[in-house]
């Protein structure tokens, strides 16, 4: 369990930060300081039995049928990059909070910066692939956030936005990948699959999943040619761009490599790819970080530079470039976000990061010069500092690979990249601490308090330590990632840091590469007027048009479609779906099925014909809009006819109950409504569109009649038969709605309830602005005398209980017999709706007590507690129970679980219907409150209907 | 009797088509409301058609396909809440425009009375469609701080605010 926390702490830590801000900076500071000290704590607590070559896993089953688990492990790799993260993400901590300024809101930076550290612990510590990639988005995500935390500057957002582009599109490769790799592999745990590597080798899928494999690792880890996010990310706040940019998050891609290493290495498409991919990164990021004048672009690229010279080595597919690997991701990790802090510092004193306005600092902010040259020193790779001995090994593995059958080539640019590693680590230190003092904006810089130097000054250390005693310090660590990287299978690689090896051939290419360098440096002046500064054209450019072009492609796409006529695009879509149909149709059997038909009856046909004829009339006469309106009513009350001829009660009763609601919906809007519709203005059209609709009707008549006419399987006979047994009722129906497909019906009624809410939303705005003013000219007088006749009032006065027992009556019985919820909220609704209609709508409103959208509301939520109260008693969700209850006089009662979600749908129902149609009718009374005479009993109506 | 039903079905789906082809916003909603029928009555029939076997279970020895029924008393009262949202949307766009017109190229048409923006000059249509917002997004973000010139159509118009139109 305690594997799951590491990950999950800062996770849920993340919100701490948020109510620690508004007790100021160092507040937030600190929660988020412990918070991933405390991470760091049960991941050190595990160090010792993982150190000793044991895994620790931990976790649960999540989606097991989908092969997604959650389930963590600690190996070596685990525990080594979640190391890094977690003590670099300290250090981070501590230097953010003396960088943030006075106007950046530390809350929202710091609960991003733990939500990307826990996503950036998940990927490293998951076993389950899946889960793996769903955090490898949610650093994505999280680093999203983080680069445009400066949301204010367009520079911020661009970057922000081209690193989510990049990394989120190989995020989705890296998922087809996974989930191929799964496929082959038969499983999702990286624990079971790296013990498959047989079986994966030998899948023809094999070549596609090293491609998205390493589609996303090459776009997280910033390879040629999808490097270019990576310097444009540095628009970030300092911080973000150590952390992620240097230590974390670009280094995710080459944890996936190298996780994964034992299932690719040595094969020739790994070694071709990676290693070529890494080599060719490695020297142009170099030379672009050579060109560079601002402080974070030179890291940035010189960060790029690195990550290929990484890739390179884990390419070859040794164990000693393995161990290489890893102990320069290690070394890389500490100089590079001391540089960061350092470029950060800097800036902040000056205000400027451009190297050519920078010189002198040296005697102005001598610690941090020291700080600076030390790491990139390590970085240019000087003895006795970290950064020696990685490239040490680095070039010593270059200089015994050949490439394509040619032996020196590797050495060669594996050497040219050293010289320029060389010369921009020169350039960064000489041109901004030494050499001539310049003016510079932020007026008299000086070293910043200890807080902001010391992290970087802790990491100087750390690898200054680790250039004199390498195997002291790192070599058990290296050692047991190195031996968790190549798996069980092999002897396990050889770990022997040392500072001297003797003349060795990567020595002497060391040596090439420093003399090269400072010449490289020193002649700079004179190289740049033959050799352009920025050869490769600029890759934001190329990314920028390509958008566009996309964007542009998009565009002319959706214009084309989308024409802005309602009839074309029908007249589209109904061709379209004939078509299909005609060529499925064309393609098989016609004849009618055998299934024998029921004998007609006179009653069904009197009601077909009425159907028929309600039917055939609206075309002809819609132009009459009330009209079309009763024509529809007929038409409908014959449709409830029919259900209830054909054994479906439920439903006649459901269909005539929405016919009378639907039908005072339509009339009330149909009242602020043109009466009559234009005349059309083409005869073709009118034939064309009838045509449409008459083939389309006889298509659906076809379908439905060779349907009705054969036999088919059903799932009925589980429903039958286990309606009372599991649902405790008799009314099939009424059972599946609420307890065997109860989820579809809870959906439903919050659908239903999304509805009444945008119909609030677009009445209420619209008694403001035009919409208010035609309402207010819209001088109607009335067509018939009274308009609350008394007879109507009083009667409708008395049925109101009658209404309401009835609604009840069907709401109890409803389980058992036909009725329910649906129909018992629609009844009651039309009880109190009589009301309005009859009375006014200002008289009824006030006096109902009840508030519609409260009664939306506890209906749903009745609804979804009825549910979960099952997940109590340990049953999934909506499960319903039953039980016979024996209550003194009344006698032997059965209440069922599902009649209290019953009533939630019922209370929505009621509450749907309510409010719409109050808020239709508030819209008439806007319009009508002008006539000097009102009803009988109306009283005056004020402008929101005497609520 | 299967004939007949499948004819009804076939007649309430051709009016339904024919009447969402129209070119005002009440026909269309009747269109929707006889197509709702067609659909309702057809998903129905697929549970076969059968006389007096309601599936209320102990009453009748053979009872009917209960499944249809459930879907389709759904789908009865989804229609409903599609249709009071459609209807008032049209309602919605009429008092906007004054125009009941579905079609983009048709409707607009305000009627003569001018003097409906007698409280505020009426808003200049925003000339940037959603397609060109959503380039200028994805070219230089949204920021409100970041007006992007765009020589093609010039800045977006600001929009008045509609004053509270009470007279």
């Amino acid at each position: 369990m305690t594997v799951v926390l590491i990950a999950l702490l800062p996770i849920f830590g993340a919100v701490l930060p948020l109510l620690a801000a508004p007790s100021g900076r160092s507040r937030a500071t600190a929660v988020t300081f412990a918070v991933t000290a405390a991470s760091l704590f049960l991941l050190l607590a595990q160090a010792p039995a993982v150190l000793g070559g044991a895994t620790v896993a931990g976790g649960s089953a999540w989606l097991p049928d989908i092969g997604l688990g959650f389930t963590f492990l600690i190996d070596g790799l685990g525990l080594f990059f979640a190391g890094i993260i977690l003590t670099i993400g300290l250090l981070i901590v501590v230097y953010a909070g003396f960088y943030l300024g006075r106007d950046d809101d530390p809350g929202r930076f710091f609960c991003f910066l733990l939500l990307f550290q826990g996503a950036m612990l998940g990927v490293v510590l998951s076993d389950n692939i899946l889960l793996l990639a769903i955090f490898w988005e949610l650093t994505s995500l999280t680093s999203f956030l983080l680069i445009g935390f400066w949301h204010h500057r367009p520079e911020g957002r661009q970057g922000a936005r081209m690193a989510l582009i990049v990394t989120g599109s190989g995020g989705l490769a890296l998922l087809a990948g996974m989930l191929l790799l799964g496929q082959a592999a038969g499983s999702y745990e990286l624990s079971e699959i790296l013990t498959r590597v047989d079986q994966v080798r030998a899948s023809p899928l094999f070549g596609p999943i090293l491609a998205l494999v390493l589609a996303g690792a090459f776009t997280k880890s910033a390879q040629f040619p999808v490097h270019f996010w990576l310097p444009h990310a540095m628009a970030a706040p300092t911080p973000v761009s150590a952390y992620l940019h240097s230590a974390t998050m670009v280094k995710a891609g080459l944890f996936l490599m190298l996780r994964l290493w034992p299932l690719f290495a040595g094969t020739e498409a790994w070694f071709l790819v990676v290693s070529g991919t890494g080599l060719a990164t490695m020297v142009i990021a170099a030379r672009i970080a050579l060109a560079k004048d601002d402080l974070k672009a030179i890291l940035a690229y010189s960060t790029v530079s690195h990550l290929g010279l990484i890739t390179f080595l884990i390419g070859l597919g040794t164990r000693a470039a393995v161990v290489a690997a890893v102990f320069h991701i290690f070394n890389h990790a500490a100089f590079k976000a001391a540089l960061f802090m350092t470029a950060g510092i800097v800036d902040h004193e000056t205000g400027t990061r451009d190297i050519r306005r920078l010189g002198g600092l040296a005697r102005l902010m001598p610690v941090t010069a020291v700080i600076g040259t030390v790491a990139a020193a390590a970085m240019a790779g000087v003895p006795l500092l970290n950064g020696f001995l990685s490239k040490e090994m680095m070039l010593e593995a270059a200089a015994g690979t050949s490439y394509l059958g040619n032996p020196w080539i590797v050495a060669a640019v594996a050497t040219l990249a050293a010289l320029y590693s060389v010369a921009y680590a020169l350039r960064f230190v000489h041109a901004t601490f030494f050499g001539r003092s310049r003016l510079m904006p932020g007026g008299h810089p000086h070293d910043p308090p200890a807080g902001m130097w010391l992290p970087a000054a802790l990491l100087v250390t750390l690898s200054v330590a680790v250039g004199v005693l390498p195997q002291v310090i790192a070599g058990d660590l290296v050692a047991a990632t190195a031996a968790a990287v190549t798996g069980p299978q092999g002897p396990a690689p050889e770990v022997h840091l040392a500072l001297w090896h003797g003349v060795t051939a990567a020595l002497s290419l060391s040596l090439v590469a420093f003399a090269g360098g400072a010449a490289r440096y020193a002649l700079s002046g004179w190289v740049d007027r033959f050799w352009p500064r920025d050869p490769i054209p600029d890759a934001k450019a190329l990314f920028d048009a390509a958008l566009a072009g996309l964007v542009g492609a998009a565009r002319f796409v959706t214009d084309r479609i989308h024409t802005g006529t309602l009839q074309r695009a029908l007249s589209a879509t109904v061709l379209a779906i004939l078509a299909v149909g005609a060529a499925a149709f064309a393609g098989s059997g016609h004849a009618a099925g055998t299934r024998p038909p029921l004998p007609p009856d006179p009653a069904t046909i009197a009601g077909v014909l009425a159907l028929a004829g309600a039917t055939l009339a609206v075309p002809l006469m819609h132009r009459d809009r009330l009209l079309a309106l009763m024509l529809t009513a007929v038409a409908g009350l014959a449709v409830s006819l029919l259900f209830l001829r054909f054994s479906a009660p439920d439903l006649a009763l459901t269909q005539i109950a929405v016919e009378v609601v639907a039908g005072l919906l339509l009339l009330l809007v149909l009242n602020l409504l043109p009466k009559t519709s234009p005349a059309e203005p083409s005869r073709l059209r009118l034939m064309r569109d009838a045509a449409l609709a008459g083939l389309g009707g006889i298509a659906v008549a076809g379908l439905a009649y060779a349907v009705m006419t054969r036999d088919g399987s059903s799932i009925a006979a589980f429903h039958l038969a286990e309606s009372k047994p599991l649902g405790g009722g008799t009314n099939v129906v009424n059972v599946i709605l609420v307890d065997f497909r109860g989820f579809d019906t809870f959906g439903e009624i919050i659908v239903l309830g999304i509805a009444a809410l945008v119909v609030v939303a677009l009445l209420d705005t619209a008694l403001r602005g035009r919409a208010a003013r035609r309402l207010d000219r819209m001088r109607r007088t009335p067509a018939g005398g009274d308009r609350h006749p008394l007879l109507l009032a009083m009667a409708t006065r008395v049925l109101l209980p009658l209404a309401l027992a009835t609604g009840l009556f069907i709401f109890l019985r409803g389980h058992n017999l036909p009725g329910g919820g649906f129909v018992a909220g629609l009844v009651v609704a039309i009880a109190i709706l009589m009301q309005s209609m009859a009375n006014g709508y200002a008289w009824t409103a006030g006096r109902m007590t009840l508030d519609a959208h409260a009664l939306i509301g506890a209906g749903v939520l009745i609804a979804g507690a009825t549910g979960l109260a099952a997940l109590a008693f340990g049953a999934p969700f909506l499960t319903s129970s039953f039980g016979h209850f024996h209550l003194p006089l009344v006698g032997d009662i059965e209440l069922a679980s599902a009649m209290g979600f019953d009533l939630g749908v019922f209370l929505t129902v009621v509450g749907v219907v309510l409010l719409a149609l109050s808020r239709i009718a508030r819209i008439e009374a806007r319009a009508e409150d002008r006539r000097p005479n009102r009803g009988a009993i109306a009283e005056p109506a004020t402008e929101d209907g005497g609520r | 009797m299967e004939l007949l039903v499948a004819a009804a079905i076939g007649l309430t789906t051709a009016t339904g088509l024919y009447m969402m082809l129209r070119g005002s916003t009440f026909p269309v909603i009747v269109g929707l409301t006889f197509l709702s029928y067609a659909v309702n009555v057809f998903l129905f029939a697929m549970g076969r058609l059968a006389a007096n076997r309601a599936p209320i279970v102990g009453t009748v020895p053979d009872p009917v396909d209960p499944l249809p029924q459930a879907l389709v008393l759904t789908a009865i009262v989804i229609s409903f809440g599609m249709t009071a949202l459609i209807v008032v949307l049209a309602l919605r766009g009429f008092l906007e425009t004054g125009s009941d017109a579905v079609d983009l190229d048709r409707g607009d048409a305000d009627d003569e009375d001018d003097d409906l923006d007698d409280a505020a000059p009426d808003p200049a249509p925003d000339a940037t469609t959603a397609s060109e917002r959503a380039i200028r997004f994805f070219r230089d973000g949204a920021g409100p701080d970041e007006p992007e010139a765009d020589p093609g159509r010039g800045p977006a118009p600001a929009r008045p605010v509609p004053s509270e139109g009470r007279p």
